[in-house]
C-alpha cells in the first residue's frame, strides 16, 4: 500500500514537472489584444522596408568585380562577410555595384558587358527573396507565418519593377553605360561566377562615359 | 567432409557479415570514383543525413521482428513534426476557458512525441483488436495522418522556429551533429531493449512463432500494440529533426520515407517474415542506403536513375534474404 502511495506521488510529481516545464498559460483575451496589435499590413510594412532600410543600404554595396575577385580567393570568407539570408542552406544574397556597357536588350532583361565579364539585368522575372534578404534585417521569428514572409518579398518586387525597371527600361538602349547596384544570389556549395543575374535596386545612365 | 564444413563456416560468415561486407565493397568503390567521398564534412553529412533514417528503422526494425511492417511512419513523421512546429510557434487557444496555452520547445518536443506515440498505439489497436493486417492497417493510417497533417497545416509550411529549436537539427555537440547523437542515443536504447529486456525477447519469440508465443503465455495483443507505439514516437522523433533541421515543418515530409526506413532493415539481414535480425544490422542497412544516395549525388547520377538503383538495391537484399532462409 505504502509503495504504491510512493509511486503515485512520484508519477504526479513527474507530471507536474512535465507540464511546468511543457507550458506558459495567459488568459486567451489578452493574448487575442496582443495579437490583434499585431496584424501584418504587408504593402506598408514593405514600402517602410524599402524606404528605410534598402534606400538608405545601398551604400553599402560592395563592387562586384572586387567580390568575385574576394570569392575567388577565399569563398568561406567572404560568404560569411558579406553574404546574407534568411533560412539555413547554401544559398546567399550578396549586394553589389558596378558599371557597364549595355550589350543586348529586350524586355525580360538587359546584358551588360563590362571589362571582363558579362552580366544580366532582371527586367521582366523579378521573383525570389533577394531584395528582402539581402539585408541581414528581417527576423523569421517576427512572422507568424511563410505566407506573411512571402508577401514582403512580392511587394518587393513589385516596388523594383514600378519604381526602378518601368522608367529606366523606357529610356535606356544599346550601348548606353549603365551603372547598377543590386543583389546577386549565389550557391555556396556550387559556386558558378560566370553566369550571374542581378535584381536591381538601383539603376542609372552614365550619359558622360567615355569609351 | 573437412572441407566441406570449412566451405560451411565460410558461407555462414560471409551470411553473418553480409551488410558490412556490402558497405566496405561500396564505401571502397565510391572513394576510387570521386575524391569528395572521404572527406571529413562529408562523412558527417551523410551521418547527419542517416539519422533520421535510423531511427524510423530502430521501430521498424521492431516491427517487423514482431513479423509485421508500417507503411505509416512518414505520414506519422510529417503530421508530428508539424504539430510540434505549430504548438511551438502558434500554442492552443482554448476559448472556453479564456485560456491560452503558449508551449516551450520541452512542451512542444514532448507534443509531437505522443502524438507519434498515439497514432502509432492506434496502428497496433487496429491490427491486434480488430485483426487487420499490418499493411492494411498501417497503409489506412498512411493516408489518414497526412490528410491530418494537410488539414492542420493548411496545405502551407510552418516556418520561422527559432534558433533554439533549430539547434536540435542542426547544431554540434563534441564536433559531431546533434542528430547524429539523437540516433545514437535510440540506436543504444533499442539495443539493450532488444537484447537484454524482456519485451525484447517477447519480440523474437512473437515473430518466431506466434502460436507458441501466445501459448507460452505472452501477451501479444500487448506486445504488438506497445512495439507500434515505439515505431510510432521514433517516427515523430525523426519528424522533428527534420522540421527543426529545415527551420519549417512540410506538409508533404516524409514522403516515401517508409520505404528507406523497410529497405535499411531488410538489408541489414532482418527477415521479413520475422523473429531473426538485429538492430546492428539495420544501422548498417541506414548507413548502406544513405552511402548509396550521398554516391549517387556526388557521381552525378539522375535523380530518376538514382530510385532505380535503390529499387534494384532492396530486391537484391530480399532474395539473398529469402535465399539464405531456405538454407
Amino acid at each position: 500500500m505504502t509503495e504504491k502511495l510512493y509511486k503515485a506521488a512520484i508519477s504526479v510529481g513527474v507530471l507536474v514537472l512535465l507540464v511546468y516545464l511543457s507550458v506558459e498559460i495567459h488568459p486567451l483575451s489578452e493574448y487575442k489584444l496582443a495579437k490583434a496589435g499585431r496584424t501584418f499590413d504587408a504593402a506598408a510594412f514593405s514600402q517602410e522596408y524599402w524606404d528605410e532600410i534598402v534606400l538608405p543600404g545601398l551604400g553599402q554595396a560592395v563592387p562586384l568585380d572586387s567580390l568575385i575577385q574576394w570569392l575567388e580567393t577565399d569563398k568561406e570568407k567572404t560568404f560569411d562577410q558579406y553574404g546574407s539570408a534568411l533560412s539555413i542552406g547554401n544559398i546567399r544574397y550578396f549586394l553589389v555595384k558596378g558599371t557597364g556597357l549595355v550589350e543586348e536588350l529586350n524586355q525580360d532583361y538587359l546584358k551588360l558587358k563590362p571589362d571582363n565579364r558579362k552580366l544580366t539585368i532582371a527586367f521582366e522575372f523579378i521573383y525570389g527573396n533577394a531584395a528582402r534578404d539581402a539585408f541581414d534585417v528581417i527576423d523569421l521569428n517576427d512572422f507568424d507565418s511563410t505566407s506573411e514572409l512571402n508577401s514582403v518579398s512580392e511587394h518587393l518586387n513589385s516596388i523594383i519593377k514600378n519604381n526602378i525597371i518601368s522608367s529606366f527600361s523606357k529610356s535606356v538602349k544599346l550601348g548606353d553605360h549603365v551603372g547598377y547596384i543590386g543583389v546577386i544570389e549565389l550557391n555556396r556549395q556550387h559556386l558558378m561566377l560566370q553566369d550571374l543575374e542581378i535584381i536591381p535596386l538601383q539603376l542609372s545612365l552614365r550619359p558622360d562615359f567615355q569609351q | 567432409m573437412e572441407k566441406s564444413t570449412s566451405i560451411r563456416n565460410y558461407r555462414d560468415i560471409l551470411i553473418k557479415f553480409q551488410s558490412l561486407l556490402a558497405l566496405v565493397i561500396l564505401c571502397f568503390v565510391l572513394a576510387m570514383m570521386t575524391d569528395i567521398f572521404f572527406t571529413s564534412s562529408n562523412m558527417l553529412n551523410v551521418m547527419r543525413q542517416i539519422s533520421v533514417n535510423i531511427c524510423i528503422s530502430v521501430g521498424m526494425t521492431l516491427v517487423i521482428l514482431t513479423g509485421g511492417i508500417d507503411l505509416s511512419v512518414g505520414s506519422i513523421l510529417a503530421l508530428s513534426g508539424a504539430l510540434t512546429a505549430g504548438f511551438l510557434k502558434f500554442g492552443l487557444e482554448l476559448p472556453f476557458f479564456d485560456t491560452f496555452i503558449g508551449f516551450t520547445i520541452f512542451g512542444a518536443v514532448l507534443i509531437g512525441i505522443l502524438s507519434g506515440t498515439a497514432l502509432g498505439t492506434f496502428n497496433g489497436l487496429a491490427i491486434t483488436v480488430f485483426r487487420v493486417p499490418p499493411f492494411v492497417a498501417t497503409l489506412a493510417m498512411l493516408t489518414i495522418a497526412r490528410g491530418f497533417t494537410m488539414l492542420y497545416t493548411k496545405g502551407f509550411p510552418i516556418s520561422g522556429l527559432g534558433q533554439n529549436y533549430a539547434f536540435i537539427g542542426t547544431g554540434w555537440l563534441l564536433g559531431i551533429p546533434v542528430p547524429v547523437w539523437i540516433a545514437l542515443t535510440v540506436v543504444a536504447i533499442a539495443f539493450f531493449v532488444t537484447n537484454k529486456t524482456r519485451l525484447g525477447r517477447y519480440i523474437y519469440a512473437i515473430g518466431g512463432n506466434e502460436s507458441a508465443a501466445q501459448l507460452s503465455g505472452i501477451n501479444i495483443r500487448k506486445i504488438k500494440t506497445i512495439v507500434y507505439a515505439i515505431a510510432g514516437g521514433l517516427a515523430a522523433l525523426g519528424g522533428i529533426i527534420v522540421t527543426s533541421r529545415l527551420d519549417s515543418a512540410q506538409p508533404n515530409a516524409g514522403a516515401s520515407y517508409e520505404l528507406d526506413a523497410i529497405a535499411a532493415v531488410v538489408i541489414g539481414g532482418t527477415s521479413l517474415s520475422g523473429g531473426k535480425g538485429t538492430i546492428g544490422g539495420t544501422v548498417l542497412g541506414a548507413i548502406i542506403i544513405g552511402v548509396l544516395n550521398n554516391g549517387l549525388v556526388l557521381l552525378n547520377v539522375s535523380p530518376f536513375w538514382q530510385q532505380v538503383i535503390k529499387g534494384f538495391v532492396i530486391l537484391l537484399a530480399i532474395i539473398i534474404d529469402k535465399s539464405n532462409t531456405r538454407k
